[in-house]
């Protein structure tokens, strides 16, 4: 037996382990110490049981004593009761624990993620390893699940282990001198025999539960996502899809999941038979052992079970710590993605000036005169060779109104996250007031934006707060935001006006919001907030013709309240006819700036623009 | 009798599955009976030789023979457990959910798009979606089932040795437990609701929102502080809730504690007086001691083995409720009646469709339970030549999706009938008649699979390479697949495959439209193809769709009403009817709501209209009739 596993060597593998015992303190306090206690109990019960037992067989074949034999029964049967009382008082605060425990856990990983820097948290890099931290509990019911209740495991074997130890020296001592050695020897001989079996069980399913995630993941794919939506179905029978589904599915994971199970299955068969051969062997040489000595008179009768329990309970309890401990390691897998993702670097962390090293004190913002890309550039981490945004240059004046067109994947949605603080330009600068936008304080630069995102997000919570982005808002403010984004109607229809809360995820009488009502939301959000710099992404790619002409109208009415000498309006849409609210027209191609000017100029001149405007303005001559 | 029917039942259930598999459960619980009689009866005889003061010789043959014995039979009772979880496993679960999967594909659309299919359909998936529990927990249940029937029966027997009111009695305790959990069962009904509700709020904060989709905006207006508070929030009422119900149950232990210490108790004072006043031996005071304790835990195994074959039960219900959907139904009956199926090579090509007075109406059940019908075409007439390029505009809600479904024969008419080449449609065989359609819907995905078998949708592998370049080439997705590591063998859906790819929403509706090229059905079907594709795009789309369709009919919906120049005719549909027909131009003379809508589009594309135009638009925006487009996503078109 090597002392490195899955690559970690023992000691490090403790590391972790005390580690993640510190971590899951932190998602439900205090509940490990109840786990611990309780499963003491349940294993000192037993002994208490045996011990009061044996002593009154022992009474029963020796002095027959009454007043001995009543206080025997009575000292046994209350003991029991009142460790069982402390155990059920134990017992309903861990089922409070428990039930919390996966959605603690979540809500953990989302704490971390609302602190990561947002490049870090859109990398596949970091999805990808929230997805498996999230699976290896709510999946696999492993990682800080497994902790749970493997502490539970290991400190009931650890005590059950230690009592049964204890009986054995005590009880064991009467035996003839050579027979207590004998036993010793053949319970060792047994322990190593089962931990080693039970060590290659887990094993077992633990590769078998490795290549199970991906069988997982298809089946979970097939049967709850492509096959009941409504959409696929009209395909899956237009296409004649049946055989090919069925066909990748079994291939996919019913058939890989049988033969796992089968190995699985077969090792659990192999190992628990040994094992069980084994306890059953130790036990049966200890009833012959003893009773013999018992016939010879040398020990009481109810030694004979005193010894039997020890010593199968001695057995039992070590290799079943084999087993958590084994358990245990492999599950530090887990554990070691689990410190990944926690490790990742935080967003405050991050030195602000990446130059020099040195951080500066944040700059504060008055008043915005001006914003200039300088030479920008970014391409996303993994993809080093293409740039989403090539040697960009612009300058935003105070009071200007930017329209950004361009093909998919020409770069506008990135160029928006740069000048959101979002990504860092991977070459080049953005400035502010002629200062790099990154030295300024985080929370003051955000403030001064007002962003209307492509996917924005509303949740589940009050309409008011989600308009305020907080839980307690200005009433009065939250109205004014919502009339001028055109939802008064709304609201009045709302039995409990902004209080109702939005779908019904998280409140029953949840209000359900069509495209169009989300998006007035959204905007509602940003004029809430009313930042100096308004960014619209796409605000209108959801809905029909009607509807489109409803929100413009809505903004440009915004807008002229909106228009003073700081606003700044800078907005994307993939209907050329918004560019002619704006002042001027960036046009971009493939991550490169390639025209900018006011729509009247660029309309007459031959290029990009012209070409774009032509594809859609052709059919409405 | 309770008892008895329900492991009947299940053992049918288990039958219909798959014969044979019932036998495990009866020697599975027969080995365990056997082994816990043996290990009752292990110590008693040991005890009994000692104080008989046998010799030596005759206490190692006791020992060894029922030693061995019991040796034998804990490990066979382990090789059944495994046996019967394997034979759940890997024979039932891998059987139900396949053919799960096979009805959800084969079943009638009309039926698995409806909301009542869609219940069903999700309590069947959840009846076989784990090998865990569920219907396929039927066999491990009725093994449970079997052995805790036989336990409970032997140690009465046994125990009945000892005086016959002894078991009598010590049921009696056990009912009091029963009766004491069933009651704290009914307190933690009383509060499921509040639970559901704490838990949904949970639930919500936890997995609804993760911060990684939200994370822009959680960024920009600083929300992270406002998140916390409401996951904590919904933490902090979920606790107040468990906190009651531990209560509940914490109680319920005390007084299975106290029964413990009364049966305990007067156990041992029983056994005591026995042994002062009658010939029992200290073997038969341990035996009669263990067996005390025992008879409870069996009782206890058999009422919950009973309450969860029950629900294993349920769920097997739920199962065959789904599969055996359609069968016998109208859909069925109605290809049964007609002796001959017409099979496509029978029909004229290219195709003719006609609409006789059809009407459609889906079924919804709304929140108070009741169901209403909302009419969505009514009485519509409609002819389709063969070889036409029909193009169908209208508002959202207007029923254009609902007419093309109509016509690939995914919803039936609830009046009126449907002529696909001069025969009624629903005479021809569904498999054959989906056979006409190549189509686009909007919404689609791809399968994570080969981009090349996303295309040709084969199972035997034999892709037609050629063809299926030159889809790619006309969908304009050469250059893209092209660069893909393993070109057109490169999976999709990062996601579920390993080292698949991703395509964007242009892409991905280039596939489609390849896929769509590549069925090069008689009859081609598109659904808001370019919703997703940048002008350039959506021009080159148009520009070759004279080239797709030749030889073919051709159904176009569009929102945006350029496309339908390249169209022989338009029609539009207003509130289930066709409000207006013909050709662009005799459209926009007819000056009704196609120009209208024509109008609001392309306002800003006329030329030499500056900035001040606005004030103009904003007047006839207002004066539109709310009536012609309804604000909102794309819902049921």
């Amino acid at each position: 037996m090597g002392w490195n596993k899955n690559g970690r060597s023992l000691g490090e593998d403790i590391k972790i382990l005390y580690r993640g015992l510190g971590e899951f303190d932190r998602i439900l306090p205090g509940q490990l110490g109840y786990v611990a206690w309780k499963s003491v109990l349940g294993a000192v019960v037993p002994c208490v049981a045996t011990v009061a037992m044996a002593g009154i067989l022992g009474e029963l074949t020796g002095g027959r004593d009454l007043r001995k034999l009543l206080l025997y029964v009575a000292m046994s049967v209350l003991a029991i009761f009142f460790l069982t009382m402390i155990k059920s008082i134990l017992e309903a605060r861990i089922s409070v624990g428990y039930s919390d425990l996966f959605s603690a856990h979540e809500i953990h990983l989302t704490d971390k993620a609302y602190d990561l820097p947002y490049g870090m948290l859109e990398s596949v890099e970091t999805r990808r390893l929230r997805e498996q931290v999230s699976g290896s509990i709510n999946v696999s019911g492993a990682g800080m699940a497994s902790l749970y209740w493997d502490t539970e495991s290991l400190c009931g074997n650890m005590s059950g282990g230690l009592a049964a130890l204890v009986l054995f020296v005590r009880y064991g001592a009467g035996l003839s001198p050579g027979a207590l050695p004998l036993l010793a020897l053949l319970a060792t001989v047994c322990v190593l025999v089962s931990c080693h079996v039970t060590a290659r069980r887990w094993d077992a399913s633990y590769r078998v539960f490795l290549e199970g995630a991906v069988y997982q993941r298809y089946g979970d794919y097939y049967t709850m996502n492509y096959l009941p939506d409504e959409n696929m179905g009209m395909d899956i029978r237009i296409f004649a899809q049946s055989r090919l589904v069925l066909e990748e599915s079994g291939k996919r994971c019913f058939e890989p999941f049988a033969r796992g199970k089968r190995k699985e299955l077969r090792a659990d068969s192999v190992c628990g038979g040994v094992k069980l051969l084994c306890v059953g062997i130790c036990g049966l040489a200890v009833y012959m052992l003893t009773a013999a000595q018992a016939l010879e008179g040398r020990v009481p009768v109810g030694d004979i079970l005193v010894l039997y329990t020890a010593i199968t309970s001695l057995i039992l309890s070590f290799s079943n710590m084999g087993e958590t401990f084994t358990d245990l390691r492999n599950n530090n897998t887990h554990l070691v993605n689990y410190f990944a993702y926690m490790d990742l670097p935080e967003e405050s962390s991050r030195p602000e000036d990446r130059h020099d090293g040195k951080a500066p004190a944040p700059l504060t913002v008055d008043k915005v005169r001006e914003i200039r890309f300088e030479h920008v550039s970014f391409c996303y981490p993994g993809s080093e060779n293409s740039y989403a945004l090539q040697d960009v240059s612009l300058t935003l004046r105070a009071g200007e109104r930017l329209a950004l067109v361009g093909e998919n994947g020409s770069g506008k949605t990135t160029l928006i996250k740069l000048l959101c603080r979002l990504q860092r330009p991977t070459e080049g600068r953005i400035l502010l007031n002629g200062e790099d936008i990154w030295t300024y304080d985080p929370e003051g630069y955000r403030a001064l934006l007002s962003t209307v995102f492509q996917d924005f997000s509303l949740f589940a919570f009050s309409l008011g707060s989600n308009v305020a982005a907080c839980r307690r808002y200005d009433r009065e403010r939250v109205d004014m935001a919502l009339a001028r984004a055109g939802l008064e109607g709304k609201v009045k229809a709302l039995p409990r006006g902004t209080e109702q809360a939005l779908f019904g995820d998280y409140e029953e009488d949840g209000t359900e919001l069509s495209g169009g009502e989300a998006q007035k939301v959204a905007i509602a959000r940003a004029l809430y907030k009313d930042g100096t710099i308004l960014i619209l992404d796409e605000p209108t790619a959801a809905l029909d013709p009607y509807a489109e002409a409803q929100i413009y109208e809505r903004i440009l009415e915004n807008l002229e309240g909106f228009r003073d000498e700081e606003r700044i309006l800078l907005s994307i849409s993939h209907r050329l006819s918004t560019c002619r609210f704006c002042d001027s027209v960036a046009v971009l191609e493939r991550g490169s700036l390639v025209q900018l000017g006011p729509h009247d100029r660029l309309v007459l001149e031959e290029g990009a623009y012209r070409r774009l405007w032509q594809a859609q303005a052709e059919y409405y001559q | 009798m309770k008892y008895y029917m329900n492991s009947k039942d299940s053992a049918k259930e288990l039958t219909k599955i798959s014969p044979g598999g019932c036998m495990l459960p009866v020697l599975g619980s027969a080995v365990r009976v056997a082994l816990s009689l043996v290990t009752l009866w292990l110590p008693k005889i040991i005890l009994d030789c000692v104080t008989a003061s046998v010799s030596i010789g005759t206490l190692c043959a006791a020992i060894g023979w029922v030693g061995g014995l019991w040796l034998l039979l804990s490990v066979a009772d382990h090789v059944f457990g495994n046996a019967v979880t394997g034979y759940a496993h890997t024979r039932l679960y891998t059987r139900l959910i396949p053919a799960w999967e096979k009805k959800t594909m084969e079943l009638d659309y009309e039926v698995f798009s409806s909301p009542g299919g869609k219940v069903l359909m999700e309590k069947a998936r959840q009846a076989v979606s784990s090998p865990n529990w569920g219907m396929v927990m039927l066999l491990p249940r009725l093994t449970e089932l079997l052995a805790a029937a036989g336990g409970l029966t032997a140690y009465a027997i046994v125990l009945g040795g000892l005086h016959p009111l002894a078991v009598l009695a010590l049921l009696s305790l056990s009912a009091l437990e029963l009766w004491q959990s069933i009651r704290t069962e009914q307190k933690k009904q009383g509060l499921k609701q509040e639970k559901a509700k704490v838990g949904r709020k949970l639930n919500y904060v936890a997995y609804g929102t993760r911060g990684l989709e939200e994370g822009k905006d959680i960024r920009i207006y600083n929300m992270a502080g406002w998140l916390r508070e409401m996951a904590q929030l919904a933490l902090e009422q979920k606790r107040g809730v468990e906190q009651v119900i531990a209560g509940y149950e914490r109680r319920k232990l005390w007084f299975a504690g106290a029964l413990i210490l009364l049966r305990d108790g007067c156990a041992y004072g029983y056994l005591l007086y026995s042994f002062f006043h009658s010939r029992m031996t200290v073997g038969d005071f341990a035996m009669y001691f263990t067996a005390v304790t025992g008879l409870g835990g069996w009782l206890k195994r058999l009422t919950d083995s009973i309450s969860q074959l029950q629900e294993a039960r349920n769920y097997a219900k739920d199962y065959w409720e789904y599969m055996n959907l359609g069968k016998g139904s109208a859909a069925a009956s109605r290809s049964k009646e007609v002796s001959h199926h017409p099979t496509i090579r029978e029909l004229p090509c290219p195709m003719g469709f006609r609409f006789c007075d059809v009407s459609y109406a889906y079924t919804e059940t709304g929140e108070d339970g009741q169901t209403r019908t909302h009419q969505v075409l009514k009485h519509l007439n409609l002819e389709i030549a063969p070889g036409e390029k029909l193009a169908v505009v209208g508002a959202n809600g207007a029923g254009k999706t609902t007419l093309v479904k109509l016509l690939c024969g995914l919803l039936h008419p609830c009046e009126g009938e449907i002529l696909a080449g001069g025969v009624p449609s629903g005479s021809i065989e569904p498999e054959e008649y989906y056979n006409l359609f190549s189509a686009v819907f909007q919404n689609s995905g791809v399968l994570p699979v080969s981009v090349a078998d996303n295309i040709a949708l084969n199972i035997t592998g034999d892709v037609d390479t050629e063809r299926m370049w030159n889809c790619i080439r006309w969908a304009g997705l050469e250059e893209k697949i092209r660069c893909l590591p393993q070109g057109a063998d490169t999976c999709l859906n990062k996601r579920i495959a390993e080292q698949g790819t991703e395509l964007s929403g242009g892409q991905l509706q280039r596939l489609l439209l390849a896929r769509a090229l590549y069925k090069d059905a008689p009859v081609l079907v598109l659904d808001e193809p370019t919703a997703a594709l940048d002008p350039l795009a959506e021009q080159a789309v148009y520009e070759q769709y004279r080239r797709f369709t030749a030889d073919k009919t051709a159904v176009f919906i569009s929102h945006r009403l350029a496309s339908t120049r390249f169209c022989d005719r338009i029609i539009l549909l207003e509130d289930g009817r066709v409000a207006e027909c013909g050709t662009h131009e005799q459209l926009l003379a007819l000056g009704g709501k196609y120009a209208e809508l024509f109008h609001i589009q392309s306002r800003y594309y006329q030329k030499g209209k500056g900035s001040e135009e606005n004030n103009d638009w904003r007047n006839t925006a207002g004066i539109t009739p709310e009536g012609l487009c309804t604000t909102g996503m794309q819902e049921r078109g």
